[in-house]
């Protein structure tokens, strides 16, 4: 059996005494979807962080391809590094603005001591495949609206044909007439490249139109991890339903007003004992406030770190 | 709509730009009724942001044109000396951010800040009074232990909570409008919800005219009694929230409504979008706004531009082929 592409074990990324990853586990099959949600401070991007290298969790393991990435050197981590490429939330200040477009798109192949003019001709192909025209080769980031500048970061990943796409939050800020197509092209992508996806988001509805499965953050905790018709049928975790409940949808009979939840998320450096979901939880009880609740299987095959779980 | 609390009229706003003069507002005439909470909705570049702007008077200094009136109480906002426009705001007119930290000064505390955006009106109350009031608004918008809080800076504050303390600085004010451009854009979608819930539990109670100016179709359908939908600078529609969402009439309100994702995707459905890209406002086509994206333009809709037409009492739409 082959492993799994990605696996996660028990991996925790911490920045001094705060802990933004914790314990986390999950398995990424090839050519599946996982949407990664959770609000700000959830430890996701760090998570995503993680699966690219850029971040060292300080206990557990990352897995690719069945090979501990901490492990790799030499020709190993460079192939680790054409493998796994992350597109970034805001296109423009993630690329040189002193480079053109076509330099920023020729830099990886440089990078990787590719022949430029071998490659060239497949840069092409890509920018056409992600619907930009060839005269944007020679503008600079700043001289190209946000759309496109969206999809000058999904080309630049793909330059190097990666098999693992991470990508932070591939929308957020761009108006809803654009959003719909770069999602469409994702999912093209995804097909014609036989790619994996991270898509790490805020907002459900746009993940939800693109992954196989979710795992839901809270304070640096996977809480919820399952098939995404399971997820949106019954959520699980009480915070799993909330952030549904709390997604805004256009409504103009007002028959879902949103379900709130108390309180704040409490100070990550100064958690109290227990389930860390406890200052908002509605179903909260003393044995929440005293034990940490472990990540545990449901009948259905959900991980859900709950002690009473809604559902599954 | 009898009595409303401003009036706008043929209003144009026209900047300097290193390409020419962009036309952001063109001919953009509302009326606010009193009372009513009012979305206005656009993507980027439909001038939402520049029409609470141009209410507050307080527009960058590239300006090159300020046409048309803003009628409140009888007066022309738009030729007030700027002493006036002053005075108003603060007392008239209040307006939430979209980030509290740009608004809130982060070497103050909340209690002095409060204080003092509640003097204007009150010259003569004594502090004590004034941060009594902050004290009962604050708890009001669900902070905790607010007479403790009222010595904490801005910074000591969480996102969530300082986007409270924003709105109760603004109804501290008690002013006749409040404006809130995109006021929980930057929260996550709990929070947000929480927020969302205060201000319309706040506006019931208050019963102030509020403007809010948000991309968000579902917030503004969970917010608002009334919708303007703008468009590259011009009112495409207006009219009843539920109304316009129910049976929007408009080409581009309908394009937007189809753009929204619902709660029922799935994974591979394809999304709507609206093809074609917003029109560059420093060199405006002729005839109508929106003819170059729209699914039903003729050849006429390119010549004159359409006149923003009543369908129904309340009702008015920009299109001239309904």
């Amino acid at each position: 059996m082959q492993p799994p592409l990605v696996e996660v074990r028990n991996a925790t990324v911490a920045y001094g005494p705060v802990a933004a990853v914790v314990a986390a586990s999950l398995t990424i099959e090839a050519g599946e979807t996982i949407g990664l949600i959770g609000e700000s401070g959830s430890g996701k991007s760090s998570f995503a962080r993680m699966l690219v290298g850029l971040a060292v969790p300080s206990a557990g393991q990352v897995l690719f391809d069945g090979g501990d990435i901490a492990a790799l050197g030499g020709p190993a981590l460079l192939k680790f590094r054409r493998d796994v490429q992350m597109i970034f939330q805001d296109p423009v200040a993630s690329l040189s603005p002193r480079m053109t477009i076509g330099r920023l798109l020729a830099e990886p192949l440089q990078i990787h001591g590719i022949d430029r003019a071998k490659a060239w001709p497949g840069v092409l192909e890509l920018v056409r495949r992600v619907n930009l025209p060839e005269t944007i080769l020679g503008k600079y980031p700043h001289q190209v609206s946000g759309g496109q500048a969206r999809r000058v970061g999904i080309a630049r990943a793909l330059v190097l044909r990666p098999r693992l796409v991470v990508a932070d939050e591939p929308t957020a800020g761009l108006d809803v007439s654009v959003q719909g197509d770069l999602v469409n092209l994702l999912t093209e992508l995804q097909r014609d490249f036989g790619l994996t996806y991270l898509l790490v988001s805020h907002n459900l509805n746009v993940v939800r139109a693109m992954a196989d499965r979710f795992a839901v953050m809270y304070l640096g905790q996977l809480i919820e991890v399952g098939p995404a018709r399971q997820i949106f049928a019954a959520p699980a975790h009480p915070y799993t339903r909330a952030l549904i409940a709390a997604t805004p949808r256009l409504d103009p009979e007002r028959t879902h007003p949103p379900a709130l939840l108390a309180g704040e998320i409490p100070n990550p450096a100064d958690l109290p004992p227990g389930c860390r979901f406890q200052s908002r939880c509605p179903y909260v009880d003393d044995h929440c406030r005293a034990v940490e609740p472990p990540p545990a299987p449901l009948a259905d095959g959900r991980i859900v770190r709950c002690h009473k779980p809604l559902a599954g | 709509m009898n009595d409303p609390l401003l009036q706008i009229r043929d209003l144009s706003v026209h900047f300097r730009t290193g390409n020419g003069t962009a036309e952001v507002l063109r001919h953009v005439s509302l009326d606010l009724a009193r009372g009513r909470l009012v979305g206005v909705v656009g993507e980027s570049g439909s001038g939402k942001s520049t029409l609470a702007a141009t209410l507050l008077r307080l527009l960058p200094p590239n300006l090159a044109r300020l046409d048309g009136a803003i009628t409140f109480e009888g007066r022309n906002l738009l030729t007030l000396p700027p002493a006036e426009t002053e005075a108003l705001r603060g007392t008239r007119f209040a307006m939430i951010f979209q980030d509290p930290m740009t608004a809130l000064n982060p070497v103050f505390t909340i209690g002095n800040q409060l204080v003092e955006f509640q003097r204007a009106k009150q010259p003569s109350a004594s502090r004590a009074d004034l941060r009594a009031r902050a004290v009962r608004m604050l708890a009001r918008v669900g902070i905790a232990d607010p007479a403790r809080r009222l010595d904490d800076y801005p910074h000591e504050f969480s996102g969530g909570m300082r986007q409270r303390v924003m709105i109760a600085a603004a109804l501290l004010t008690e002013a006749d409008l409040l404006i809130a451009d995109e006021p929980t854009t930057a929260l996550d979608p709990t929070i947000e919800a929480q927020i969302v819930a205060l201000m319309r539990e706040l506006h019931a109670e208050i019963g102030s005219t509020m403007m809010l100016i948000s991309h968000s179709l579902g917030l503004v359908s969970q917010l608002c009694d009334d919708v303007v939908v703008l468009y590259a600078g011009t009112v495409v529609e207006t009219g009843p929230m539920a109304e316009i969402f129910r049976n929007p009439l408009h080409p581009y309100t309908r394009a937007l409504i189809a753009c929204e994702i619902g709660h029922d995707v799935a994974r591979g459905d394809r999304l709507a979008s609206i093809p074609g890209e917003v029109p560059d406002v420093t060199r405006v086509p002729p005839g109508c706004i929106f003819a170059g994206r729209c699914p039903d333009v003729v050849p006429a809709c390119r010549e004159a531009v359409p006149e923003l037409r009543a369908f129904g009492p309340d009702r008015r739409a920009a299109c001239s082929r309904l």
